[in-house]
């Protein structure tokens, strides 16, 4: 018994992995996205580009100058005027500085002017822009007139650790791969099986049904271990995600979000008739989480009904879960919300599965 | 001695888009099949052969009657009875990525067994497409490959569902032989065909099915001495399939 568990087992996990249009969307899609996002998000905060026209040689206009280029949220290149308008006008560039061609005295008190170009058609770059250079010109005047600030405003983060959108979206990745990978190895399996007459051809054997269950579960927990652990490897060594939660909650919570996906994988494949009905009612269940339970962006960014709607959804609670682990280093006491979620949606989803599920169907090719 | 016995059997299906009314597939039909013989079922598409097969064969639930083999009930032993039977089934497809050599690995193991693939896909001349998919396979080829794979348990009965349609006449011949091959290791084989000249050559004894029941049941030759109408004319000698066996050779390459 053991051994036909383990080869019905083994023969699923090779077909897996020997597919490779599968193993493109259940884990090189995923890494891809990851990547992608990784680089983007490598640069931080986006600069902005400005230019700026050299005026006279003055001891004002070059600590001006030195300033706006010592600004880190400002990228910004000497340019001839007819080039940076130029630049300006394609929109590469969110404002032009035009130095004074003439001595002032500001230190005496003289309020210098200062032509500054924007473009009309983009006014909230030029806006970011101004305000930027607002801050740097404030710093400089207090500098050249020897005067104290009025604030010295000091920022603290609320966290300790100050989080990415990387460190944000790896756990709902994880959450998502989960989701994916149980709902297509179990209902869709099935179905799929069913329409080829594999699962007839199976059942000509004494085979016992659920046995057949069982190794369709070990082969998709052993799968998802495996990908999710290629994930985890790449999203810290090579994206230097922060992963401050215990590793073995994690574990807990990858066999629970797994057992969860696959019985709502399993209710799909009962319910559906036929291959086509099995991808239109996977994708009713599979789409809306995606967009709706906070593993691309928080859901506070969805307007307030909808908030509603996603904070019960069950890939919600366990990419909130995961997300609490490794962003928060939350225990399983903190997360008892979406231990109570999973928990439900689990009971929902088995006792539906049990119900829709009909094993005299497989005869019926 | 009877190794499979069918009493009263019956089966009926709702009929697609009338609900509540009912299709007879099979209607209370009875027959034995002896041991060491190669059994026929005939008959029309639709006659009932298929549903018949798959009662027997424990994939169906049995309606009415009952359905005895190796001297178990299928309705109460399923699991038994399904270890004492080989079955090859008219259309099915195999896992998409798992070679022929795993594939008979995996099936043996659902039996519990041990088996070798080598010595199986020998027996049916497939020995080089060990690691091959079944996609890569022929339909002749195919269609061994499920025999073979009928065998893993060593089966005292071997089912055979219309296992030469859709195959040309070369690769039909070759599966004649081997369905010949394993007759002669002394196992009792039950085929369903509608190519007439298929039962002639291959069974001992024949039953025809049409609309849900058995109309005749006898040996090929007492079938056609009873059944079959004077010819108007001498017959020709031959048939144009000779024809084209002679043309294209009948040692042949899969």
């Amino acid at each position: 018994m053991i051994r036909m568990i383990w080869k019905l087992t083994a023969a699923q996990f090779l077909l897996h992995w020997r597919d490779r249009q599968t193993i493109f969307f259940s884990l090189f899609f995923p890494l891809l996205f990851m990547v992608a996002i990784g680089y983007m998000a490598d640069s931080g905060f986006e600069q902005v580009d400005i230019a700026v026209i050299e005026g006279a040689e003055t001891d004002y206009n070059t600590r001006l100058l030195d300033a706006v280029i010592a600004n880190e949220l400002l990228d910004t290149q000497v340019l001839p005027e007819t080039e940076a308008r130029t630049a300006l006008e394609a929109g590469d560039l969110a404002m032009v500085i035009i130095l004074p061609q003439d001595d002032i005295s500001v230190a005496a008190g003289e309020t210098a002017p200062l032509d500054l170009l924007v473009n009309a058609a983009d006014p909230q770059r030029g806006l970011q822009a101004q305000a930027i250079l607002d801050s740097v010109l404030t710093r400089l005047e207090h500098e050249l007139r020897g005067t104290a600030p009025l604030v010295a405003p000091q920022t603290q983060d609320v966290l300790a650790r100050d989080l990415s959108y990387m460190d944000f979206l790896f756990p709902g990745i994880m959450a998502f791969m989960i989701m994916t990978l149980s709902i297509t190895g179990s209902g869709f399996n099935i179905v799929e099986y069913k329409r080829k007459g594999i699962l007839k051809r199976l059942f000509v054997t004494p085979l016992n049904p659920l046995f057949f269950i069982v190794s369709l579960i070990l082969t998709r927990l052993a799968t998802i271990l495996i990908q999710i652990a290629i994930v985890v490897g790449i999203g810290i060594f090579a994206l230097q995600v922060d992963f401050v939660g215990s590793p073995l909650l994690i574990l807990l919570f990858v066999f629970a979000g797994a057992i969860l996906f696959l019985s709502i994988g399993f209710m799909v494949g009962g319910m559906a008739k036929s291959q086509q009905s099995v991808g239109m009612i996977g994708n009713l269940v599979i789409f809306p989480q995606v967009f709706l339970a906070s593993v691309f962006f928080p859901k506070d960014a969805l307007p307030g009904w909808l908030q509603g709607v996603s904070s019960i959804l069950p890939l919600t609670y366990l990419s909130d879960a995961m997300r609490g682990i490794t962003n928060q280093g939350m225990g399983l006491v903190e997360l008892w919300p979406q231990v109570l979620g999973i928990l439900v949606w689990s009971i929902i989803a088995i006792a539906l599965a049990a119900y829709f599920f009909r094993w005299s169907d497989a005869a019926d090719a | 001695m009877a190794i499979v016995e069918v009493i009263d059997l019956t089966k009926h299906y709702p009929k697609p888009g009338a609900a509540g009314e009912k299709i007879t597939a099979v209607d209370g039909i009875s027959f034995n099949i002896e041991e060491g013989e190669i059994f026929g079922i005939l008959g029309p598409n639709g006659a009932g052969k298929s549903t018949t097969l798959e009662m027997i064969e424990g994939l169906r639930d049995i309606e009415e009657g009952e359905v005895r083999v190796c001297g178990l009930s299928v309705k109460n032993d399923p699991v038994k009875v399904k270890q004492h039977i080989g079955v090859q089934l008219q259309e099915s497809e195999y896992f998409d990525y798992l070679t022929l050599g795993e594939l008979l690995d995996l099936f043996g193991a659902l039996y519990q067994r041990r088996v070798s693939p080598d010595e199986l896909l020998a027996g049916v001349d497939l020995s080089e497409k060990k690691s091959a998919y079944v996609k890569q396979l022929s339909g002749g080829q195919k269609q061994r490959f499920s025999i073979a794979s009928a065998l893993v348990n060593d089966p005292d009965v071997l089912f055979l569902d219309e296992p030469t349609t859709g195959l040309d006449p070369r690769a039909r011949r070759k599966l004649w032989d081997q369905v010949n091959a394993i007759h002669a290791r002394g196992k009792t084989i039950v085929l369903t065909t509608h190519y007439m000249e298929e039962a002639e050559a291959l069974c001992d004894r024949v039953a025809i099915m049409d609309r849900a029941k058995i109309i005749a049941l006898d040996t090929p030759k007492n079938l056609i001495a009873k059944h079959a109408p004077e010819p108007s004319r001498p017959p020709e000698q031959g048939t144009l399939e000779d024809v084209f066996m002679t043309l294209t050779g009948k040692e042949l390459t899969p």
